[in-house]
């Protein structure tokens, strides 16, 4: 089987889907990080429409969804789901930008997802781009981005909230931004100090992944 | 509910991370009552909405506050505390509830901006012809008798709540047996135009009973029309402009504010009422709104504080 590699930032995002009318950030990159895996893996039960994601994160639960998602019961509700395609999201806190670099770089996994919190929208206000805030982000929101490229110098994101879907115009959602301002975005997100979530293989003692043994057969070819 | 943790310091910013993560991650604590050990965090909920423009390429992004979704006590031992409160159930309730009043307020306040518009739709016309037939045959006689419009098809009970509206509204009064005509008659004199008629009537009526006429006479053919004018003059106006919509934003806004699933004819059907009533427009792909009912609107809603934290 060939291996299909990650692909540059701006050719991934092009699949990439928006946020629409609400705080679904979160569940906007899950669906983009595992369609992009799924892809690129070959396994298209990673693929879950955004309809589902919602209803498993608890998206619009209590009527007009006015009350968010209840965090800590993201990931098993997601990974329920999940499992039977030989992946699981993960979670990581504390992580440096060398540990960010290196998840994103590995072929193996997902590209990850970082929570920024609520400075980095304060400046898109500030450097005018193309969101216009009616008031200050409120102090505590955390934003979620797909990281797709990570040097000392600076972080490429995905950002969901860049423009609307399905309008076709805009730029592509793909944002530059200098390695300090990422960090230090990153080190004041409100819930969780330098937070990351990606999708990464099902490892069990002493059972190869379908991956694993497909490669060894391919090695007995040899 | 019960939630325990352990802070190293700022016990209020770990009390809210616990909180965001158990409960729900839009809270905010919208006040601390108590000592440094023992007291109440209330909780609050921003509401994000993102209001775009179908031919712009920005986006308007509002975070609406609501101060009050409940409330843990806590108490603390050392560098552990322990919060009490209502389950996530309960305070997504509350923050539906709040949320479901302002949209409320809204449909209030836009109301006024829609009395001329609202008769143009048959089924309001229809429903207010027996009103309009109590005063025109009351014009010509100077005093007549509800039973005297009970019929076949239109029962005793239904002809008594008309008169009651329009005696309630001072169109008309009661003087022995007979009604005749009231304080307020000369504002909805019968020669003027069906239009022009009904519109004055329905404002009245709307302005200061509306829950009478959707809960006893039962038009509920206005609910839907309220509902679906609502849903494009609300984020507008928390966009500050007039929006162009394609069919997804306009059905997507009305789901997020009113959470009904409906079918694609009701759809189709309600909203092409809104359009004939000249409240929304057509213009090729894209739904847009009335500059006169925006302005109005916008200006009701600043004066009452639509938007202040409910």
């Amino acid at each position: 089987m060939a291996v299909v590699k990650k692909r540059a930032p701006n050719d991934i995002a092009a699949d990439f889907k928006f946020q629409s009318q609400r705080d679904d950030c979160w569940s906007v990159c899950i669906h983009n990080i595992l369609k992009e895996l799924a892809t690129r893996k070959d396994r298209p039960s990673l693929r879950l429409s955004e309809a589902r994601l919602n209803r498993a994160m608890g998206y619009g639960g209590g009527g007009y969804g006015a009350l968010s998602i209840r965090i800590d019961r993201v990931r098993p509700n997601i990974n329920r789901l999940i499992r039977m395609s030989g992946f699981l999201l993960t979670e990581l806190t504390e992580v440096s930008l060398a540990g960010l670099r290196e998840i994103t770089d590995n072929e193996g996994l997902s590209f990850p997802i970082a929570g920024l919190s609520y400075l980095f929208l304060r400046d898109k206000r500030q450097a005018g781009s193309r969101l216009t805030f009616e008031e200050e982000p409120p102090v505590g929101i955390d934003h979620s981005v797909v990281v797709l490229d990570v040097s000392e110098e600076k972080v490429v994101v995905f950002d969901p909230l860049e423009r609307f879907s399905r309008g076709g115009k805009g730029g592509d959602g793909v944002i530059t931004v200098s390695g300090p301002s990422f960090l230090a975005y990153w080190s004041q997100a409100s819930v969780d100090r330098q937070w990351l979530m990606y999708a990464a293989p099902i490892v069990k003692k002493g059972v190869r992944t379908l991956d694993e043994y497909k490669g060894k057969e391919d090695e007995n070819q040899n | 509910m019960k939630i325990r943790i352990r802070f190293k310091d700022k016990p209020e910013e770990s009390a809210l991370r616990a909180l965001r993560r158990s409960v729900g991650a839009n809270l905010y604590i919208s006040e601390t009552n108590g000592t440094r050990t023992r007291g109440e965090f209330r909780l609050g909920a921003h509401v994000t909405e993102i209001l775009d423009d179908a031919k712009k390429m920005r986006r308007t992004v509002r975070y609406v506050p609501l101060d009050n979704v409940g409330a843990y006590t806590y108490s603390m031992i050392g560098k552990r505390m322990v919060l009490d409160g209502p389950p996530r159930r309960t305070v997504a309730g509350t923050a539906a509830s709040s949320y479901r009043r302002i949209i409320q307020r809204s449909q209030d306040l836009l109301l006024p901006s829609l009395y001329g518009r609202l008769v143009r739709i048959p089924d309001v016309r229809l429903a207010m012809s027996p009103l309009r037939t109590i005063l025109l045959v009351l014009s010509r006689r100077n005093a007549i008798q509800a039973s005297m419009f009970v019929g076949h098809k239109k029962p005793a009970t239904k002809v008594r709540n008309y008169f009651t509206l329009l005696r309630d509204l001072d169109i008309i009064r009661a003087e022995g047996d007979n009604y005749v005509a009231g304080p307020k008659m000369r504002k909805v004199s019968v020669d003027e135009s069906e239009e022009e008629l009904y519109s004055r009537i329905l404002a009245f009526v709307l302005e200061q009973r509306f829950d009478y006429i959707r809960e006893v006479l039962k038009w509920t053919m206005m609910v839907p029309f309220l509902e679906w004018s609502n849903a494009y003059y609300f984020p507008a106006y928390e966009a500050r402009t007039l929006l162009r919509w394609k069919d997804d934003d306009y059905f997507g806004h009305y789901h997020r504010l009113y959470s009904r699933p409906k079918s694609d004819i009701e759809i189709l059907a309600q909203t092409t009422k809104v359009r004939d009533a000249e409240v929304v427009f057509q213009q090729g792909d894209f739904w847009v709104g009335d500059e006169q009912i925006f302005e109005e609107f916008s200006k009701q809603s600043d004066r009452e504080h639509l938007l202040v934290a409910a």
